[in-house]
This record gives structure tokens, sequence and C-alpha cells, in this order.
């Protein structure tokens, strides 16, 4: 195969099942090992839109405000997801996660991604929010996790300022809602399958099959 | 989903919660609460079997 088969993964630096999802894409690529060739995107997508880019209060407050939820049912959803962040290794202190406004922090896994650097850093942002307690709302704090994996603190700073990939970032959740995506982690592959939720790496593994043979396919013409 | 075939059917159950899908209509992105330079996200209303929570 000439060109890698995209996976573009529509996510929230801020949804705890995107993380748990993440674990179990990266498992399904390590399962296929090297039958296909794959390349990972990270795709924007805000699930709190509406959270104001000052906003620093807990999950749980987000949750019981603007989900509708009590706060004995934010609790319970708190220990489930963490219980199932903890089957793929994960160790949420989900009551240190702080809610924020991510379209900042997408703007900068863009900027990654010119750099080759977006799965770092997905994953140092992912780690900062669920297990450190960070705020992915900060500049300060996005130039500094980026500085973590290498990149260049004053060029985020720079491009935040800017806006340089706020259109970027607005083109993904521009094609999520032509998709029809409302939920994530969402993955797409090769531009025509789709897979909702954090599915288990099975799952994923047999989309990347299925696409990459529709691929083989058309390429020798045969339809089937 | 437009332009999309499913596979592994939809969340139901992988994160059938609050955290993981848009919010309801009515707690959409303002102008007011972007940072500059980024325009507020539009999202479709939630519907159908392809929505979690």
């Amino acid at each position: 195969m000439s060109e890698p088969l995209q996976l573009e993964i529509w996510s929230d630096v801020v949804c705890p099942w995107c993380y748990i999802g993440k674990r179990r894409v990266e498992q399904a690529v390590a399962d296929l090992d090297g039958e296909v060739e794959t390349e990972i995107t990270y795709r924007a997508f805000q699930l709190a839109p509406e959270t104001p880019v000052d906003a620093d209060g807990s999950v749980t407050d987000y949750l019981v405000e603007h989900r509708g939820v009590t706060h004995p049912q934010a609790e319970a959803m708190m220990q489930q997801v963490t219980e199932v962040a903890s089957s793929v290794g994960l160790e949420y202190d989900m009551g240190s996660a702080r809610q924020a406004n991510t379209l900042r922090a997408h703007e900068v896994l863009h900027l990654a991604r010119t750099a080759g650097r977006q799965l770092d850093l997905a994953e140092r942002m992912f780690r900062a929010h669920f297990v450190e307690g960070r705020h992915l709302g900060s500049v300060a704090e996005l130039a500094e996790l980026a500085a973590d994996i290498g990149m260049d603190r004053d060029e985020v700073t720079a491009a935040l300022e800017a806006g340089t990939f706020a259109d970027a970032v607005t083109q993904d959740i521009e094609q999520a809602r032509a998709y029809g995506i409302t939920g994530v982690p969402f993955l797409v592959v090769d531009g025509r399958i789709g897979v909702s939720g954090a599915q288990p790496a099975e799952v994923v593994v047999a989309a990347v099959r299925q696409a990459a043979g529709e691929r083989a396919a058309a390429a020798t013409g045969d339809p089937s | 989903m437009t332009g999309l075939r499913m596979v592994g059917g939809d969340d139901e159950g992988l994160c059938a919660d609050g955290f993981c899908a848009l919010p309801e209509p009515g707690a959409r992105a303002t102008a007011a609460s972007a940072p500059s330079g980024a325009a507020p996200a539009e999202h479709p209303e939630r519907s159908g079997s392809d929505v979690a929570g």
C-alpha cells in the first residue's frame, strides 16, 4: 500500500473516554503488527464549547451545573470511568481534573501535527488533565506541556496569540458536524468507515482491515 | 452518520454517560465564551442511536 491508511480520531482532551479510546487504538495498531500501515491524526471536537475561557471548576461541578446530574450521579460516573481507565493502565484522578475550554488546546495539537508531534502532545495533554490536574485552558500551561515534549514554548504562545490554527480547529468541528458526530471519541478510517466510542481494539482492527481490503479491491478494479 | 459506514455498532454502554456527548441544546457555545480568533463551535442536536450519554 503506497499511502498509509488514515485513522482520524475526533476527540476532546477533557473527554475521559477519549484517553481510554487512545489506548485501545494504540492496542489495535500494535495487534495489526504492521499488517496495515496506518497514520493517526487527532481532530478537534469540543464536548463543552459553552465552557468559559477562564473556567476553572471541577468536573463534578460541570456535570451538575451543565449536564443535569446530581452530585452522587456525577461521582458515580467518575468512579465508573476511572475503573474502565484502570483496565487499560490509566490511573485517573478525576477529583483533581479541572474543567476547561479546549479550543486553545486543539490549536496547539494542530501546531504539534505540523511538527510530527501530535500523538505525543495528545498523550501529554490527556495525562496532564486526567492524572495531574493541570488546566488545559491556560496558555501558560499549554506552552509548558508542549515544551515537555520538546516543542518550542514561544512558538506555541505566538501561534495561540495569532490564532494560527483557529481555522483548522473550526474545520475539524465542521467536518464532525458534517459526519453527524455528536459524541467522542469517534474514529474515521480512510474517510469511509466510522467507529463510535472507545470501542475494543478488535473492533478497530476489524475496521482497519475492512478499509484496507476495500482500498486494495479498488486499486485492482475488483468491486467486491 | 453521513458518508460513513459504521463498524462496531454505536457506543451504547461504552460511554453512555454525560462525559462524551454534546450537551443538550441550549448549552451551546457563545461568542463570548470562545477565545479570540476562534469561531464558536456549532454542533448538531443530539439524535439517533449514535448519540452517547
